[in-house]
């Protein structure tokens, strides 16, 4: 099974989301265990304007926000890693 | 199929365990026996557990077809799910309540009761939780960051790329989110 490494530059855009220590927790478990667990059915979502990268979805509710994540995955560089490359984050305030 | 099939099987299911529980609803409140009333409550619990287990089958289905582009109109399908889910996730709620009055009725703990009841007040917030991801399938895509794609490429070339698993394990020991 392929791991998930992440740059300096994404650790640090993960943690300006404004989200609790188990939110951070919810994230990284995502990226370690269901992005490569799930690798077969999101690497067929390929980004659509670079082929080197797929997408995978996070989208979780930590306090009173509901996060949501779309990740840009590099499985072109090595055969053995998944490379997170970029994030897009948004929240929103839970329907309660 | 097997999407419609699969929609149609948990309403049934849903319909069906929703007709049980209005009758038994309304006689818990007569009393009985309490070896009956606990078998009550077992049964209940027994049901709700494979209502949520259906529930999350039917969402790993739809999920999977939508990631293979099988699932050609999303926007129709994702709130046909959504109404399924939170049916399900209403129906848990008041299984849950029946099975905790036939036990108090039994006067003692069901075996499962307390964790049924907690996953049932978790699962409407699972569902937002699914139906945010679905919704994420049509979002606008940002395009490549040419720059920040060459710069972690070569941060992973120079081995500076962190395993997930690693910061994962620095945040469940309470350490900071960065390296030191």
């Amino acid at each position: 099974m392929r791991r998930t490494v992440v740059s300096p530059e994404i650790t640090r855009m993960i943690g300006e989301c404004r989200l609790t220590r188990l939110g951070a927790v919810r994230v990284y478990a995502g990226l370690h265990g269901e992005l490569p667990q799930r690798y077969d059915r999101y690497r067929g979502l390929r980004h659509p304007e670079d082929g080197r990268l797929f997408l995978f979805f996070d989208a979780f509710a930590d306090g009173d926000l509901m996060h949501t994540f779309t990740f840009h995955v590099d499985d072109s560089t090595s055969a053995e890693h998944l490379i997170v490359i970029d994030l897009e984050h948004e929240s929103r305030q839970l329907r309660r | 199929m097997p999407a419609d099939m699969l929609d149609r099987l948990q309403e049934n299911k849903l319909r069906g365990l929703e007709e049980l529980i209005d009758s038994y609803q309304a006689a818990a409140a007569t009393g009985g026996g309490e070896d009956e009333a606990a078998a009550i409550a077992d049964f209940f619990v027994d049901e709700g557990i494979g209502v949520r287990l259906s529930s999350l089958r039917l969402w790993d289905y739809h999920w999977t077809m939508a990631l293979a582009g099988q699932v050609p109109d999303r926007g129709a399908r994702g709130a046909k799910l959504r109404l399924l889910l939170e049916r399900g996730g209403r129906l848990l709620g008041r299984v849950a309540a029946v099975a905790r009055a036939y036990a108090d009725l039994a006067g003692r703990e069901v075996a499962r009761l307390a964790q049924f009841e907690e996953q049932s007040r978790a699962f409407p917030l699972w569902v937002e939780e699914c139906m945010a991801r679905w919704e994420l399938l049509d979002h606008p895509r940002k395009s490549p960051d040419r720059e920040r794609i060459a710069r972690a490429q070569e941060a992973f070339q120079r081995g500076e790329c962190e395993p997930a698993s690693d910061i994962l394990a620095r945040l469940e020991n309470g350490s900071p989110l960065a390296q030191e």
